[in-house]
């Protein structure tokens, strides 16, 4: 049998980790942690840094599993992290990948020329406007309700059962990008172009799918369990 | 193999469940069942390297295409065999390696079952993915901005055909939002761009 892929393990060393793994090194920086780990474990990296390790290995491990399943037995300050690590990935996206893209989406339409690039375009810039407010109202209403209900524990007239009506899928349109880019849309000299956004789109996919995961499976029920059972 | 045949079944439906269950034991190559309501659940079994033969009642995937695709995915070294207990898009029931319809006789059960024992899921099956003319016909109604109820009119069709019609387009053409069919159809030329309205 076996499993496809091995777990992290905190023993081992923080660098062969990224060596097979660099897709990590955004996670890293999520945690506020600098490279030039040495021969550090993961153990003592998470330590130095005030992660604990538990929360990091639990991302690392989403990110190279999407299947990888974790008991809920956060503590409050763990979960702290885990709301810090979403903020960081959320200004992430807005500041870095979506800029990126959406450029390089109007440089295609510009140099194609087609009405169907430009409505690409424009279904692009919608998509990333429905994003901006799913990540506006987690950045301002879903995240200070958890962390107040940790720092001052006090449940209020919301719930996070609110946020997971609220929590719609934003991926579908991702996918409609990516089927369209690939599938539909005939390529004229766009080439670099369009690798470079597909490239990227499917970086994000990739991401946002893990970061969902991370809300929707740890974050949700946990912080659900808190405001049944109080604080651990 | 000597080993059990290991089988997830997923059924929200605590009466099929257990009925199923009952005939599949009576089976004389052991089966190992395990059970989930909901396809959450079922992903909480984590590996799918475990399972020879997942079944799955076809409701469990909200008729998305993505949750079928995700499944299908997951379970790419499984057999995974529908329970048909209702109508379903046939888009998803086509999908699965078998059906079990929930009419269907005990022994019918069983040697569909016993059959997956030992095979392995036969690479993805290409579905011819054209749009019929009628489909085109309720695309271009609908890139042009009308609702499903101007189409059922203009077509005289009724609404629900409209919107089954259009499942089927979003199937086929593999994108479910509405902005992204216009574009489709924009690139295809089944609509001109002053055509259609903002």
């Amino acid at each position: 049998m076996g499993s496809k892929q091995e777990q992290v393990q905190k023993t081992i060393k923080m660098s062969k980790l990224l060596f097979s793994h660099p897709q990590l090194i955004l996670v890293l920086e999520r945690f506020g942690i600098k490279l030039g780990v040495r021969e550090k474990t993961i153990e003592e990296i998470c330590l130095e840094n005030n992660i604990s390790p538990k929360v990091f290995l639990m991302v690392a491990n989403l990110n190279i599993d999407s299947s990888y399943h974790q008991d809920l037995d956060f503590s409050a300050q763990e979960i702290k992290q885990i709301v810090n690590y979403l903020m960081k990935s959320h200004a992430y996206y807005s500041a870095e990948v979506f800029p990126e893209i959406i450029q390089n989406i109007h440089l295609m339409s510009e140099f194609s020329q087609k009405p169907e690039m430009q409505l690409v375009e424009r279904f692009f810039n919608g998509y990333k406007h429905e994003v901006d407010q799913h990540f506006d109202y987690e950045n301002h209403t879903v995240f200070p309700y958890i962390l107040n209900l940790i720092d001052a524990n006090a449940a209020e007239n919301y719930s996070v059962i609110d946020y997971r009506e609220h929590h719609d899928d934003i991926q579908e349109k991702l996918d409609d990008v990516k089927k369209l880019l690939i599938e539909h849309l005939p390529q004229k000299a766009d080439n670099n172009l369009r690798r470079k956004i597909l490239f990227a789109l499917f970086d994000l996919d990739a991401d946002l799918q893990t970061h969902s995961k991370i809300e929707n499976e740890i974050l949700i029920p946990q912080v659900e369990q808190f405001e049944k059972q109080g604080l651990v | 193999m000597g080993t059990r045949c290991k089988i997830l079944i997923i059924e929200p439906s605590v009466i099929i469940r257990e009925g199923i269950a009952a005939i599949l034991q009576q089976m004389k190559d052991g089966v190992e069942l395990s059970f989930a309501d909901t396809l959450e659940e079922a992903l909480k079994f984590g590996q799918s390297e475990l399972f020879k033969i997942v079944i799955i009642n076809p409701v469990t995937l909200n008729n998305s295409k993505k949750n079928l695709n995700n499944l299908l995915t997951l379970y790419n070294k499984t057999n995974v065999v529908g329970l048909i207990s209702n109508h379903y898009d046939r888009n998803l029931s086509d999908n699965f390696a078998d059906n079990i319809f929930v009419t269907d006789r005990h022994e019918t059960i069983t040697q569909i079952i016993s059959k997956h024992f030992n095979t392995t899921p036969a690479a993805t099956n290409d579905i011819d993915n054209t749009l019929s003319e009628r489909e085109i016909d309720v695309l271009k109604l609908l890139a042009s901005g009308k609702s499903n109820k101007e189409i059922a009119e203009e077509l005289f069709i009724s609404i629900h055909t409209v919107i089954s019609h259009r499942k089927n387009i979003s199937n086929k053409i593999g994108v479910k939002s509405t902005a992204a069919l216009v574009i489709y159809a924009v690139a295809n030329g089944l609509i001109d761009v002053d055509s259609f309205t903002e």
